[in-house]
């Protein structure tokens, strides 16, 4: 279990957006209020399932401010690994599970004269309390929302009846979304990209060749991105213990299960809480969170999403 | 003070450069640069623009857009305000004086501010126009009050 501390929740009701997606509002099990968060922010969900727990992140969809309930919105995902699968087929009403505080790493800039979302199917969820918080301040901003058709669209009618004049949608056989009102957007604006990692890669490299500053791209990935090529290697803990870690596990996935303590929280190479000291041998990064300069070296790994380059490395755990 | 000499910035859709008959001359290389490779500019005079109109040009820029302004300290500053205003960050422009650069010293007994030269920086003491209390320039500037801190100066005697 994550080290972080976590909050009993109740789910209070299920609503199905599209007949994928579905919208779940958690209020406290003891109804106390909860934690306060800001737009941008996630939480993480811990459900049991066959003796294990499952760690995901999602984020919240209601106004900030908001502390009678917390919402997130999921997608059956086809390849799920017990996530999303567990959320849609055995989250009831009346079921409890634990979750972790609010975090946010994916804040609005202060710095911004105007905001500018753009969102890949189900990359809307963090972009729902970012605009309530833009609009409740009388901040400027626009979506720009790609999905496949309107039926498959969530939150299709919130976001018509509640920003009609910020919305811009794109369903893929009308009319696809593509770079070209990045060339339009004025000085001083901020770009937010949230989707598959494809989509945040290509709108990114965009926006960089026009001459975007850095500073000025923001995106947020729920799925690391999918490049190391994935071989078995061996990992040498300070303790003595090997871990041996095959190619269809991460890392942090198998320390956890060799009952190791390993910390972590948003599994997807973006936040850091998994970072742990490389000691010997070269490591294959495959995070959005290590300058170049660690990266290079070499001395540590974000168990969540790099491996080793070699056969084998040490760790200090 | 030390000179600021302007720079090239790379991969940028458009280049604008701003500036007075001097700083134009010590832009000229960056302007030559982006000549030769070929990529889209605009020129603006001061002088030859109202304040207003200049803000508007910069205010209706796109992003991608990188700003070069050169003109005499005096003027600067006040111009540098309005490009961040419009939406300029520290990245997507730069900011080069020229000329006599004239500096605010906060005074710590009256927290009123003196006019001195920059390039008197250090050199002891000056005499808050306020007070006349004699103050020692520090090389503190403090972003909260706009100004280098000036602090009494406590002369031994001797
Ligand atoms: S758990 Fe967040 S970077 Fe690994």
């Amino acid at each position: 279990m994550n080290l972080h501390k976590t909050i009993p929740v109740q789910v209070k009701s299920i609503h199905q957006e599209t007949p994928c997606v579905k919208r779940f509002t958690l209020v406290h099990k003891h109804n106390d209020p909860l934690p306060y968060f800001s737009g941008g922010s996630h939480i993480t969900t811990y459900v049991e399932l066959d003796g294990q727990t499952i760690a995901r992140s999602y984020s919240l969809t209601n106004p900030p401010g908001q502390t009678a309930a917390y919402q997130i919105a999921i997608r059956l995902n086809e390849s799920s690994q017990g996530g999303s699968l567990y959320w849609h087929e055995w989250m009831k009403v009346g079921d409890t599970l634990q979750v972790g505080f609010p975090q946010n790493h994916f804040p609005l800039s202060f710095k911004a004269k105007h905001h500018v979302f753009y969102a890949a199917g189900i990359g809307i969820t963090p972009f729902m309390s970012m605009m309530a918080e833009l609009k409740e301040e009388g901040r400027t901003f626009e979506l720009h929302y790609a999905v496949k058709s309107r039926e498959t669209c969530p939150f299709y009618s919130f976001l018509t009846e509640t920003y009609p004049e910020q919305t811009h949608f794109y369903f893929s056989k009308e009319n696809r979304l593509t770079d070209a009102s990045l060339w339009e957007h004025r000085v001083g604006t901020h770009v937010y990209f949230c989707g598959p990692p494809s989509f945040i890669e290509e709108f990114t490299r965009s926006a960089l060749e026009i001459g975007y500053p850095s500073s000025s791209i923001h995106y947020e990935r729920f799925t690391p991105s999918q490049t190391l090529t994935r071989r078995r290697f061996e990992v040498e803990l300070t303790s003595g213990q090997t871990v041996s870690v095959p190619e269809e596990e991460t890392l942090l996935e198998a320390l956890l299960k060799s009952g190791i303590k390993a910390p972590y929280s948003c599994r997807a190479g973006r936040c850091g809480t998994c970072e742990l000291k490389v000691l010997e041998g070269k490591v294959d990064h495959g995070d959005s969170l290590l300058s170049e300069e660690e990266r290079n070296g070499h001395r540590s790994i974000l168990s969540c999403v790099s491996r080793a380059q070699s056969g084998k490395i040490r760790i200090q755990l | 003070m030390k000179k600021i000499k302007p720079a090239f910035v790379h991969s940028k859709r458009m280049y604008l450069f701003c500036g007075d008959q001097k700083g134009m001359e010590r832009l000229t290389p960056i302007i030559k640069k982006v000549m030769k490779e070929n990529v889209s500019f605009e020129v603006v005079f001061l002088g030859e623009k109202e304040e207003t109109d200049i803000s508007m040009w910069m205010r209706n820029q796109k992003m991608g857009t990188f700003l070069y302004m050169a003109m005499e300290w005096s003027k600067l500053g006040n111009f540098k305000n309005v490009a961040v205003e419009c939406g300029f960050s520290e990245e997507e422009a730069q900011f080069i004086g020229h000329g006599v650069r004239m500096i605010d010293v906060f005074c710590c007994k009256c927290h009123q501010k003196t006019k001195i030269d920059s390039g008197k920086l250090g050199n002891l003491p000056t005499t808050c126009s306020h007070c006349h209390l004699k103050l020692s320039v520090s090389d503190h500037y403090s972003p909260l009050r706009g100004s280098y801190l000036g602090y009494a100066n406590l002369e031994t005697g001797e």
